[in-house]
């Protein structure tokens, strides 16, 4: 029993006093908040290695029992070992071991590898990612954009007259159409839409506060 | 010599990364794959140097250990616990780290959620008379906006059955939702695209030379 109410108990308190704490304008207070955060910062920092091990164990399991596409995993640890040694070592404030030029620079080889994997090989990678999801969207527009009511004309148009704005931004008056539709029509549903997700995840807060939302919890143990 | 493309062996190795990418096009092959694990391991690599130089050492390790502020045993023990979901009989206290998270969270998000979120929106939504000072456009666009914002807003209300003079409002912001979604999808599409132009920028320009500097 202890072991789902302590955890309740400590969100109830902890969510008040940090609720109460914005409305105390003492320097008192906000040190209290600068310390939470900071507190915050170290703690789950340690939530990030939890991840890691996971990830570790997970491609150390495939690699074991020669699961389905197994070859790959020890490219992904591989990938991770090497950045992460390099990344400690070379992000060192002062690191100077093994000096190599780096655009005009004297660097370590580590902070020199640390930098030319993070420029030119995680940049490319993740912006080509997700370049090539310009493809998959089109061919899922075309596939299911289709103009039979009114409410879908409208979305059609609303999406070609913003693209269109874009690519001739400088040709009237197609610019100012698009910036018209984006800073009135959109932004009222926007915004409408914002204000109701934001009245949404207060709800949801108070509901964590006082323990009826207790899905984190897990099983019933 | 002049050759016709790049000579720099990093820019050779983010072309072949952009190109191993760019195979999933044709389709599932096994160059995309292992571009895609290459990715994933650098990118936790890097949050862990990330993490270890903005967090763990600065805040965490060296005020203790070092400097002797024995009173962040306190976040550093809460952030043990994670660990103790490894251990079967101890498994239910990662729910104290869990728990203090969320608590924090919640505590710290509803009143400044409510200030930003919800006063300072329906502020910047008011139609003010200024608005129409000089020229009348921008007061009709402030009133056209505050009754899509109102109409959207009816439109999610399911408090009630929609019947009487809600339905037409209801109707209105639908028009503005969709219009809200083709604008959301257009601007979407267009960032992929601008993506897109970089990465074959790159590659006709500072790999290959056939698009001058």
């Amino acid at each position: 029993m202890l072991k789902r109410r302590i955890p309740l108990m400590l969100t109830l308190v902890l969510g008040i006093a940090m609720m109460i704490q914005f409305f105390i304008p003492h320097r008192y207070s906000q040190v209290i908040y600068d310390t939470s955060i900071e507190w915050y910062r170290i703690a789950y920092s340690f939530a990030f290695i939890l991840g890691l091990s996971s990830f570790i164990t997970h491609h150390w399991r495939k690699i074991r029992h020669k699961k389905e596409g197994w070859h790959y995993s020890p490219v992904a640890l591989g990938a991770m070992i090497v950045m992460t040694v390099v990344g400690l070592i070379g992000l060192t404030p002062g690191m100077n071991w093994l000096p190599v030029n780096w655009q005009g620079q004297q660097v370590s080889v580590f902070t020199y590898l640390f930098r030319n994997f993070y420029n030119n090989m995680m940049v490319p990678l993740g912006a080509t990612m997700f370049s090539v999801l310009a493809f998959y969207i089109a061919s899922a527009a075309y596939r299911s954009f289709r103009a039979k009511s009114l409410i879908s004309i409208l979305l059609l148009s609303a999406a070609f007259v913003v693209m269109l704005s874009i690519i001739f931004y400088n040709v009237l008056p197609l610019g100012d159409i698009g910036e018209w539709v984006l800073s009135v029509p959109n932004m009222a549903a926007k915004r409408g839409i914002f204000l109701g997700a934001s009245l949404a995840g207060i709800a949801t807060s108070l509901k964590i506060i006082l323990g009826i939302e207790r899905g984190y919890l897990g099983g019933t143990k | 010599m002049n050759l016709p493309f790049s000579t720099d062996w990093w820019v050779w190795i983010a072309a072949i990364c952009t190109l191993a990418m760019f195979s999933i096009l044709y389709r599932d092959n096994p160059i995309y794959r292992v571009a895609e694990h290459i990715f994933v391991g650098l990118a936790l690599g890097y949050g862990l140097s990330i993490t270890w130089h903005q967090a763990l050492w600065p805040i965490a390790l060296r005020p203790l250990f070092v400097e002797g502020q024995l009173i962040l045993i306190i976040p550093f023990c809460i952030g043990l616990l994670f660990f103790t979901r490894i251990i079967p009989k101890l498994s239910w206290l990662v729910r104290i780290p869990i728990a203090l998270a969320l608590g924090w969270g919640s505590g710290v998000s509803i009143p400044r959620v409510f200030r930003a979120s919800i006063f300072h929106q329906m502020k910047a939504s008011l139609v003010r008379p200024e608005m129409f000072e000089g020229s009348v456009w921008p007061g009709i666009w402030a009133i056209i906006l505050l009754l899509g914002i109102l109409a959207t807003l009816s439109y999610f209300f399911f408090s009630r059955k929609e019947k009487g003079p809600l339905t037409p409002v209801s109707k209105v912001g639908i028009v503005f939702i969709m219009i809200g979604f083709g604008a959301t999808f257009g601007l979407t599409v267009m960032s992929r695209i601008s993506l897109l132009i970089g990465r074959v920028q790159f590659l006709l320009r500072d790999w290959l030379y056939i698009i001058p500097k």
